[in-house]
């Protein structure tokens, strides 16, 4: 009889796991220093048998108890009550990943590897393989402490699966790297189990375990609701969270170091920015109409120059929340863009009985009115670049704005059809020291292109749109790593157009980098630039809509970890 | 294979007949002292890898990097010898002042290194205690070990300056390496011991310092134990003359200096130390085995 069962790799039988956590000082400000000890059943009665060549994924909700399980499967934590067997060490891979920061990687290497049981002559041998497959380069003699996590999760990775280990459980890490580590290491996977190996997976993304795993666990409070079939079991835990909206499916959850501000529409966000981005008082601020990006984008450079939030309004009324947000600053002077053809005077009359003191800068569309707002700017101000952005081109009016962070410039939108003459009084004004135009030979003629060179001291040049993607990237090189904390994230999808917009005028502001990202990738420039940079936090401006949960939990990957504070050694 | 929790659970003795069956191994349960020590001699090499990183580690954030192994106890002899042998004239009794200060701050330096390091063995290294599974006894023991990596130029040290204050070059100096490989398994003994201590209460970790700076004071590391402790009843003298920090002192001075003739029950009474902390140190770390590291 014992002939016909399959060998099993894992047995968790009644696996209790009981956390106890000592209670810091009460509610109500006691200070007794007695052990006030609370107890967390973390694991409740959980049983199941793996076998060899399964993927098993672990999902539940969060504190449901998966991470717990996974680390007394990997034989870490030793259950309360209950037994685990296994065949051989697991491999746990967990999102803390590292080893021993303050030694290099290399060190790590082999430091991790011998841990694991492998000989010093085999770590030799599998040593190029690991750091080639991790993709760290040069870095692997930096010390650990300067990787980003999602640097120290693929060495980590790379370290666990040379040892080829019998049980793999990995828990997240692969929400960190870029596509192309992502593919490999899932390859990686697969590799092991066809050697017989049983993986485990922890995953938020319910999609991730569907195409990784073949069965599933689900965990509810500790417990274990349901064993089998993957997608018999995903299908159910997505039923069961659906059925309760406020809790499970709606919200989104927490992304250590990684920052979501957004809200209900483009005014929401651009109002929860503004609170957020400048939480003290600023004397002016830039009002723009949401539905005219490109003329929004102009007046950023302008705007920052003086200090002024940039704020969208929806073009017909004044929205409460961004009411609320202008008297929440307590501007002296609200700057509004555009004649009633752009934002109509229900908006001024609005914020004039909100006890505001409105500004318009007139101009019927939006080429005069970005005109108007450079109406007094001199010669003496020494402007150092003006970008003439084409007035319908967003993308070209992004672009313009990222690269114009790093020097004095303002952007002037113009129409490439009419007339330039104003354009041309404008350049003989303030005599920049250099014309950009960002707009190709077709839609800006070359002769054009000559004639507002001869308008600066240096010329004229075109500006050819890389992506936004790129010129966000390009920009942010003025930045050193260590002057770096937060980073800005938006979306370079076209639909989240207003977002960027909202993100670009903070960034400017509270000089911060700003990346953008897709909706549910890190492109391969934005991934390199983060790795350089290692943020200590990362804000995402935008919705899941514009930068999905998964691409939120992929940027925790490069946020830098917290330095534990030095140990005092004085003794005498 | 989809039993679910409605299905039929096996019980834990099914299980375990299951597990005995397939011959896999318990994760849960600690493994016997026999079966811990065979552990521990498979990751031998892991346990002299981690000692060899961490002693480079130690210095590497200075600019004069290891230089410091040697400057630290130069300039802690030089202040000494100011306080002690100019100011207070704990010097009584001792021919070869600064040879015998030398050697105690040294020997000193080390012990109060490797119990530092040692009780915070857990604590300072918890992504490896959280992230890999292997006998933790590796990371007391690797602390002691360490030391003999980072403590070299010290050593180098005392062998240069000892005959340079005078001292006759003499065979007893084979056993310098001798006295402080004793040390070090004295030391090894205490770091698990300590490491045991602070992970059960953290509160505990606060008396580290206290202990050393009192042994530091009652060890003779700058007056010598025969001549101060005259004074007190027999029981004293013995306890203060043949505690392992006193011991640790005394056989580095024997071996050294001439005016300290080599005593059998010294080297006796240290060995049996060293077996006995080590003993001891080990069973006590191998209890709590699975305690380390959680939460």
């Amino acid at each position: 009889m014992a002939e016909a069962e399959p060998r099993p790799s894992v047995i968790v039988s009644h696996v209790d796991v009981v956390y106890r956590v000592f209670a810091g000082s009460g509610p109500g400000g006691g200070r007794r220093p007695g052990r006030r000890v609370r107890e967390i059943r973390a694991v409740k009665d959980v049983s199941f048998v793996a076998h060899h060549g399964e993927s098993i994924g672990v999902i539940g909700r969060n504190g449901s108890g998966k991470s717990t399980l996974l680390r007394t499967v990997a034989g870490l934590v030793p259950p309360t009550a209950g037994e685990v067997w296994a065949d051989g060490t697991p491999s746990l891979l967990g999102v803390n990943a590292v080893l021993v920061r303050q030694l290099s990687g290399a060190r790590n290497v082999y430091i991790g590897a011998q841990a694991l049981g492998l000989s010093r002559a085999r770590v030799d041998e599998v040593y190029d393989e690991i750091v080639e497959f991790s993709g760290i380069g040069d870095a692997i003699h930096l010390p650990m402490s300067t990787y980003s996590s999602g640097m120290a999760a693929r060495l980590r990775f790379a370290i666990s699966t040379a040892a080829v280990p019998p049980v793999l459980v990995v828990d997240e890490a692969l929400a960190t790297g870029d596509r192309h580590f992502r593919a490999r290491s899932q390859e990686r996977i697969e590799r092991l189990r066809d050697q017989a190996g049983t993986v485990f997976l922890v995953s938020h993304s319910a999609a991730t375990i569907r195409s990784m795993c073949d069965r599933a666990l689900w965990l509810e409070q500790g417990a274990l609701v349901m064993d089998g079939p993957v997608d018999e079991v995903v299908a159910a835990y997505e039923a069961a969270a659906d059925r309760l909206p406020g809790r499970a499916a709606t919200k989104e959850p927490s992304v250590s170091g990684v920052e979501r501000w957004s809200g209900g529409s483009r005014y929401h966000t651009s109002a929860m920015v503004s609170r957020h981005g400048t939480p003290g008082r600023r004397d002016t601020v830039l009002l723009t109409s949401g539905a005219e990006l490109a003329l929004a984008l102009s007046a950023v450079p302008a705007a920052t120059k003086v200090g002024a939030p940039v704020l969208l309004t929806a073009p017909g009324r004044l929205m409460p929340t961004t009411r609320k947000e202008l008297t929440r600053l307590h501007a002296h002077r609200v700057v509004l863009l555009g004649g009633p053809e752009i934002v109509s005077d229900e908006v001024v009359s609005s914020g004039v009985d909100a006890g505001l003191s409105v500004e318009r800068v007139a101009g019927d569309d939006t080429v005069s009115a970005s005109l108007a707002l450079h109406a007094d700017v001199r010669a003496d101000d020494q402007v150092d670049v003006v970008y003439l952005v084409p007035h319908q081109h967003v993308e070209a009016a992004l672009v313009a704005a990222l690269t114009a962070r790093t020097t004095d410039a303002r952007i002037v939108l113009m129409d490439p059809q009419g007339s330039t003459s104003a354009h041309e009084e404008l350049l003989e004004r303030v005599r920049p020291r250099q014309v950009v135009v960002v707009a190709d030979g077709e839609e800006v003629a070359p002769s054009l292109l000559a004639q507002f060179g001869r308008l600066s001291v240096e010329g004229a040049e075109r500006l050819l749109i890389p992506s936004p993607e790129q010129a966000a990237v390009e920009a942010s090189a003025v930045f050193a790593p260590e002057q770096v904390g937060v980073v800005i994230i938006s979306s370079a999808e076209r639909a989240a157009a207003a977002d960027a917009v909202t993100a670009t005028a903070v960034a400017s502001l509270v000089d911060a980098p700003l990346l953008l990202v897709e909706r549910d990738e890190v492109p391969p420039a934005t991934h390199t630039e983060l790795e350089r940079l290692q943020p200590s936090h990362i804000v995402v401006v935008g919705g899941p809509m514009s930068v999905s949960l998964a691409v939120r939990q992929a940027l925790a990957g490069y946020v830098r970890p917290v330095e534990p504070p030095p140990d005092d050694d004085v003794d005498l | 294979m989809s039993s679910g929790p409605a299905g039929s659970v096996p019980s834990l003795e099914e299980a375990r007949a299951l597990a005995r069956r397939h011959g896999l191994t318990s994760l849960s349960a600690r493994p016997g002292l026999g079966r811990y020590l065979a552990q521990l001699w498979e990751r031998r090499q892991f346990i002299l890898t981690l000692s060899a990183a961490q002693g480079a580690a130690k210095y590497e954030k200075n600019r004069l990097g290891q230089l410091w192994s040697l400057l630290n106890p130069a300039l802690l002899i030089v202040s000494y010898y100011l306080i002690f042998g100019l100011l207070l004239r704990t010097n009584r009794g001792v021919d070869n002042f600064i040879a015998f200060l030398s050697i105690g701050v040294v020997l000193f330096g080390v012990a109060a290194s490797v119990i530092r390091s040692g009780s915070k063995a857990i604590s300072s290294n918890l992504g490896l205690v959280r992230a890999l599974r292997f006998p933790r006894a590796a990371l007391p023991i690797a602390v002691g070990l360490t030391e003999l990596y980072t403590a070299w130029p010290a050593f180098a040290l005392l062998l240069v300056l000892t005959p340079v204050t005078g001292e006759p070059l003499s065979w007893h100096w084979l056993l310098f390496p001798v006295a402080v490989l004793l040390q070090i398994a004295q030391l090894t003994g205490l770091a698990l011991l300590a490491a045991r201590i602070v992970n059960a209460s953290r509160d505990l970790a606060n008396f580290i310092p206290l202990m050393i700076r009192l042994t530091r004071y009652t060890s003779g590391v700058f007056f010598s134990i025969a001549v101060f402790a005259a004074q007190f009843p027999a029981v004293v003298q013995t306890v203060l003359t043949y505690q392992p920090f006193a011991l640790q002192l005394e056989l580095g001075r024997q071996a050294l200096l001439a005016e300290y003739p080599l005593l059998l029950t010294s080297w006796l009474a240290s060995g049996a130390w060293a077996v006995g902390l080590l003993v001891v140190g080990l069973v006590v770390f191998w209890r709590g085995e699975g305690t380390y590291g959680r939460g």
